[in-house]
């Protein structure tokens, strides 16, 4: 079952590559978060009951799921910054690279390099392939608001993959890792406030004059 | 009192001479003061703990606490590091009393940042000395460089000023990485950073490991101690710096370097091949040459002063690769005797090096110029100054019986001793030609101090401001009074000190006892000098004619300063001889106004060149630019760029480097 999951997991990230408009993305992203949180549910209450990862589903629930997209949305929503003119790869470039990102991950870097973790292989994967979709997310778009989505699209993968391999980390980190997410993201949001009010714009090619 | 206690004292007298001046600082003459008498008393507590350690025979030990993870805040001061403390103790003492009086031309300047960088400078060198321990070491060694830094830049509004200081920086950093590289390789995986821990690895490392250690060690030593051609930073910094600081670097900072050869070549990487101290001779040839051929085209008599340093650290380095040759012929005696060569001569450089440097500074005290061909005529105005000035000439000019023949006369016996050991035809060729260039070195220096002294010192003065000289308050000169008189007595007792520098080196590498090593005759000259004086009486008693002051006959003209020798053509026939190094390049032009032969003019100008620079700094500095340049490309400012280096560089450590 939490293969099914890990999939769509996976589909989400790969699908917010190509996609121009930033409430997709955001919905997309929320979706993901909502499979981790679900992932993390059926870990906790799969065979036996376990607190810990039901207390981290409902977390990522309440973080990930509802708060984070909800600041994001405002923020897009006041800044009227829907429409994204721009990309630095183009849709089907990104899509190719979404998809040999994939390849690489089952195909080699899990089953070669990782091969001494044994547990919840598939998983990994989809985690691991999820960390690359935000690196690739962040280098790929010139909005700012973009590279926020991809930071916590990575933030996303190593949360799984630390499910994954350990099912989860103790509960005073876990608590710590989600406050340096919404404090992250509440930062990010301040500060592209203040970009678009001295460049006017929410491109980050303006700011390469900021180079000495 | 045991020497925890004396080295704590030490360390409150320098960090108080650092730090009370700024208290004082409305007004500054009194912070001035207070800084040098602190750092005067420090030096001379350092003065009595390196005499302890130099008498002692078991090494002191003192802990001063834990620092970091196993590595002890600890000092260790056996015959050499008591030695080289010694040194830097007493030219410090002498030198903080000359800048009470010296630096109040800077009365304008922060003096008390000068008191703080001065006295930290002075600790920093003592401490670096003393270090047990490579990190230790290498964070006084660092210390010392940006402290002395701080004082060549003392006075940054020239321009000069801050270009020399920036080449001083670049250079010794780079020498740094070397040094580190050295240590740290040696350090290896041994359990500490202790030099014992290190002596003791050493035996186990491969030769290879060892050549590079070597190499790394001399290339960042050798940057400190201005060895040819690593030596550009010196000719530049020593101007630039106030005179009493160049007279600390030049005499005692630049030493501190060899400790580390010594120490590190000598002392912790144990006995090496013999091409390690042919290669340490030889470039000690070569700079000793360079040197004093380069001084002898200098003007400026700082500058002048600075190239000797470079000829008298390879005349030291000389010993030292003397010695080593000598320890890898497993022969300790020979070799003992010419590491103390080389350290006696350690202890006469510093003493007239920083004679003649803080005369060059009452020179420029009285006259606010060192550029030679200003000066003239400064005996009859300042006597003592130049009688104090000709002392440290005679004595770096290895005229006996002064203290810089004493310690060259052993160098000679040590370098023949090379050849007549017959070991094979290399080396009996080898150090002859080894005591021929020293030989050749003494006589270029003698005649560059001639140039010196006569020009700046005889004669009628070149300009309003020689003119005007007058002889330095007492302070300055009281403070150089026991610097000269040391160097006639260290010539008068160059034996028992011979002796007493060899015990150093059978601490360092336990051998057969040393026999009481013979110097040369020096009756013969007191001798001599009574029979000089017996004759004066004599000529005196017998009538000789009474003196008579009169003007100077010049063929009826009027005898005028122009019609003086100056030093550019005092040396010109050196210039000649050495041309395709100094590669001089001369402009003439000649005019006239309206009639030929009356208001005749000529122009003169005559260029050194530089092979070091032309064909090595110049082409290394332009490529380093250059390839930053091409690189500033990858610089382009856009945040995708930068986070696509970061993506890329993930892939590929996933790809590459997760396997390991």
């Amino acid at each position: 079952m939490e293969t099914i999951y890990g999939f769509f997991f996976l589909m989400a990230g790969l699908l917010m590559l190509p996609m121009r408009r930033i409430k997709v993305n955001i919905a997309l992203l929320s979706l993901q978060a909502l499979f981790l949180s679900i992932i993390a549910f059926s870990e906790g209450l799969g065979s036996a009951f376990e607190w810990h990862s039901v207390a981290i589903g409902l977390l990522t629930l309440l973080v990930k799921v509802i708060a984070l997209p909800l600041i994001l949305l405002r923020l897009v929503n006041s800044l009227q910054a829907d429409q994204e003119k721009d990309m630095s790869a183009g849709p089907i470039v990104s899509m190719t690279i979404g998809l040999l990102i994939v390849g690489l991950t089952f195909g080699y870097i899990v089953p070669v390099l990782l091969q001494d973790i044994r547990v919840g292989h598939d998983l990994l994967g989809a985690a691991v392939a999820t960390i690359l979709f935000g690196c690739f997310f962040v280098v790929s778009r010139r909005c700012v608001l973009h590279q926020v989505l991809g930071i916590v699209v990575m933030e996303n993968g190593l949360f799984l993959s630390a499910l994954a391999i350990t099912g989860g980390m103790p509960i005073m980190i876990e608590l710590g890792i989600f406050f340096d997410v919404l404090v992250g993201v509440l930062v990010m949001g301040a500060i592209i406030y203040k970009i678009s009010d001295s460049f006017k714009s929410l491109d980050i090619k303006r700011l390469n004059r900021l180079r000495g | 009192m045991n020497n925890e206690t004396v080295w704590i004292i030490l360390l409150v007298f320098f960090v108080a001479g650092a730090v009370i001046p700024y208290g004082l600082n409305k007004n500054r003459n009194l912070a001035l003061v207070t800084g040098c008498l602190f750092a005067v008393a420090g030096s001379t507590t350092a003065l009595w703990m390196g005499v302890r350690g130099l008498v002692s025979s078991d090494p002191i030990l003192i802990l001063m606490g834990n620092i970091l993870p196993i590595t002890n805040l600890e000092f260790y001061i056996d015959g050499l590091s008591g030695f080289f403390l010694i040194t830097i103790a007493l030219v410090s003492i002498l030198t903080s009393i000359y800048s009470i009086q010296y630096m109040k031309i800077y009365g304008q300047e922060n003096l008390a940042w000068w008191s703080f960088c001065y006295n930290l400078f002075l600790l920093t060198m003592m401490l670096v000395v003393t270090a047990n321990n490579i990190i230790v070491f290498l964070i006084f060694w660092e210390m010392m460089t940006l402290a002395s830094y701080f004082l060549v830049t003392f006075s940054f509004k020239r321009e000069q000023v801050r270009k020399a200081g920036f080449v001083y920086l670049v250079m010794t950093h780079i020498g740094t990485v070397f040094i580190a590289s050295a240590l740290f390789l040696l350090a290896g995986s041994q359990g500490g950073w202790n030099y014992a821990h290190l002596a003791a690895g050493s035996g186990m490392m491969n030769d290879q490991t060892k050549n590079l250690i070597f190499v790394c060690a001399l290339i960042g030593f050798g940057t400190k101690a201005g060895i040819v051609p690593l030596h550009i930073w010196l000719p530049q910094a020593h101007p630039a710096a106030p005179t009493n600081v160049s007279a600390l670097m030049s005499g005692v900072m630049l030493k501190t370097a060899i400790y580390g050869i010594v120490r590190l070549m000598i002392d912790l990487l144990g006995t090496g091949p013999s091409w390690w101290g042919a290669v340490i001779i030889v470039l000690g040839v070569i700079s000793a040459l360079v040197g004093v051929v380069s001084a002898l085209m200098e003007h400026d008599l700082k500058r002048l002063l600075a190239y000797h340093s470079v000829e008298n650290i390879g005349i030291i380095l000389m010993g030292v690769g003397t010695s080593m040759v000598f320890y890898s012929w497993s022969m300790p005696v020979p070799a003992a005797i010419a590491l103390a060569a080389g350290l006696f001569h350690v202890l006469n450089h510093a003493i007239f090096k920083s004679l003649l440097f803080l005369c060059t500074g009452s020179v420029y005290y009285a006259t606010h110029t060192k550029d030679i061909e200003q000066l003239g005529g400064l005996i009859k105005k300042m006597p003592v100054t130049s009688i104090l000035f000709l002392t440290g000439a005679i004595s770096i000019s290895a005229v006996p019986p002064f203290n810089g023949f004493a310690s060259e006369y052993q160098l000679y016996l040590s370098l023949l001793q090379l050849s007549h050991q017959h070991q094979s035809n290399f080396w009996v060729v080898g150090g002859i030609l080894g005591c021929t260039a020293l030989a050749l070195t003494g006589a270029l220096a003698a005649a560059c101090f001639v140039k010196a002294f006569g020009i700046s010192f005889l004669a009628l003065p070149r300009s309003a401001k020689a003119t005007g000289a007058r002889e330095v308050p007492w302070n300055m000169t009281l403070s150089m009074i026991p610097l000269a008189a040391l160097c006639l007595i260290l010539g008068g007792v160059s034996g028992q000190m011979m002796n007493l520098l060899a015990q150093i080196a059978v601490q360092l590498k336990a051998g057969s006892p040393i026999p009481l090593i013979g110097t040369y005759p020096y009756q013969i000259f007191l001798l001599f000098g009574f029979v000089i004086v017996i004759l004066f009486g004599l000529t005196k008693l017998s009538g000789a004619g009474k003196e008579r002051k009169s003007q100077t006959w010049g063929c009826g003209i009027e005898t005028n300063a122009e019609m003086e020798y100056t030093a550019a053509s005092f040396s010109q026939p050196i210039r000649r001889v050495y041309r395709p190094l100094l590669k001089p390049t001369r402009s003439i032009t000649t005019g006239f106004n309206g009639q030929p032969y009356f208001g005749y003019r000529i122009e003169f100008h005559e260029r050194i060149g530089s092979n070091f620079k032309d064909y090595f700094y110049v082409p290394v500095r332009k490529s380093v630019i250059e390839i930053s340049r091409k690189w500033q490309n990858i610089q382009s400012g856009n945040i995708n760029w930068y986070l696509g280096y970061i993506f890329v560089t993930l892939i590929i450590l996933l790809v590459f480097c997760a396997k390991g």
